[in-house]
């Protein structure tokens, strides 16, 4: 039976080593953020089945819209790490909508290779908000309409 | 033959006087006088300072004081300095522009024959504080925002320590001379104490490469002139 040359072994080390570095890290420059916006229907409280007629749902300094027709609820809501606050701007055909979820910010030193990762938590709701039923919670928000 | 006597008698008597005076001691020294005042600038800290990813002013001024009657008792030496300094490239995986700004002062005391006409060395210690502020840029990949930046930053940081040094003086002339310092230092304090979840002090005025250990050493140039005797 051939036995692995001792530079395939050295390879193989130097492959185990990185693997173990890059999964000490993680991926810490993506922050851990509030998940999910639900929309729920009142009365009787119960999802939506599809979504709200936005047509453009974005969040201010953000680009891009974050509505999806295909979509009952916006997953991975993203926030800004530059302030304490996010802003999201809700357009439909006839109205505009505004939402603000604000948080704390922690920024975690994690080591000298793998840097900093930025936390957030303590979500709750804030003015401008124009919708009249929002819960907060730490996974999620619910707007009831 | 009396007068003959006589003249004996008072020769006899001149040089016994002459020779029962007391001479007074001369004045001698065992070794050469020393330098009173002796002021100066760490040359290598401004060098330094600008070199490996570094940049920024840091001016650090000397000051020494050996009595020049007392070659035995230890010099006085102190130093005041200041230091901006700023580290552009990476320094962790997503952190740049670490940046340090502050003053500091060191006192202490030094042994050994500082002679400022002739190679000397000394071996001393030094208390040893600083007062600064550090921050970085932070980097995160922020998908929907883009790439964001997020300024840490801490103010009012204090730092204590010890430094054991030894001096190597070799005179220019003119007053001038040249010491190679080297230094070994302990900070045994730190306020506000860094949590865990904060970046380390990566450099501290004065102290110079701390990180999150406490020991930090080097060698350093200055360029001294003696004032007075």
């Amino acid at each position: 039976m051939k036995q692995p040359s001792t530079g395939t072994g050295k390879k193989l080390a130097c492959i185990a080593v990185l693997l173990l570095l890059a999964g000490c890290c993680g991926n810490n420059n993506v922050p851990v953020r509030l998940s999910t916006l639900r929309f729920m229907k009142s009365p009787p409280a119960a999802r939506l089945d599809t979504m709200p007629a936005f047509r453009r749902v974005h969040a201010i300094g953000g680009n891009g819209n974050l509505a999806d027709s295909t979509r009952r609820f916006i997953t991975a809501l993203p926030m800004t790490l530059v302030a304490d606050q996010t802003t999201y701007i809700f357009q439909s055909a006839n109205r505009t909508d505004t939402l603000t979820i604000s948080y704390r910010r922690r920024l975690e030193f994690i080591s000298r290779i793998c840097g900093a990762e930025m936390r957030l938590d303590n979500f709750r709701l804030s003015q401008p908000t124009t919708f009249k039923k929002v819960t907060v919670s730490e996974y999620d928000i619910q707007i009831t309409l | 033959m009396i007068s003959r006597s006589l003249c004996k008698l008072w020769l006899l008597l001149a040089a016994q006087s002459v020779f029962s005076q007391e001479v007074p001691p001369l004045k001698t020294r065992t070794t050469p006088p020393a330098g009173a005042w002796i002021v100066g600038i760490d040359v290598s800290r401004m060098l330094l300072n600008n070199a490996a990813g570094y940049s920024g002013p840091y001016l650090e001024g000397i000051f020494k004081y050996k009595n020049p009657d007392r070659t035995r008792q230890p010099a006085f030496t102190a130093a005041l300095g200041y230091s901006r300094t700023l580290h552009k490239d990476t320094l962790y995986q997503n952190m740049v522009n670490y940046r340090v700004e502050g003053w500091y002062v060191k006192g202490g005391l030094e042994f050994g024959q500082l002679n400022p006409d002739q190679f000397s060395a000394t071996f001393g210690a030094q208390v040893v504080a600083s007062s600064f502020t550090d921050s970085g840029d932070f980097f995160f990949k922020n998908g929907y925002f883009g790439t964001e930046t997020v300024v840490f930053r801490r103010a009012k940081l204090f730092r204590m320590g010890v430094e054991g040094i030894s001096n190597l003086y070799f005179p220019l002339g003119c007053g001038f001379l040249i010491n190679v310092q080297s230094r070994l230092a302990y900070i045994f304090l730190t306020n506000p104490a860094p949590a865990a979840s904060q970046p380390p002090m990566r450099y501290t005025p004065g102290f110079g490469l701390t990180g999150r250990g406490d020991i930090s050493g080097g060698i350093s140039l200055q360029v001294l002139y003696r004032f007075g005797k």
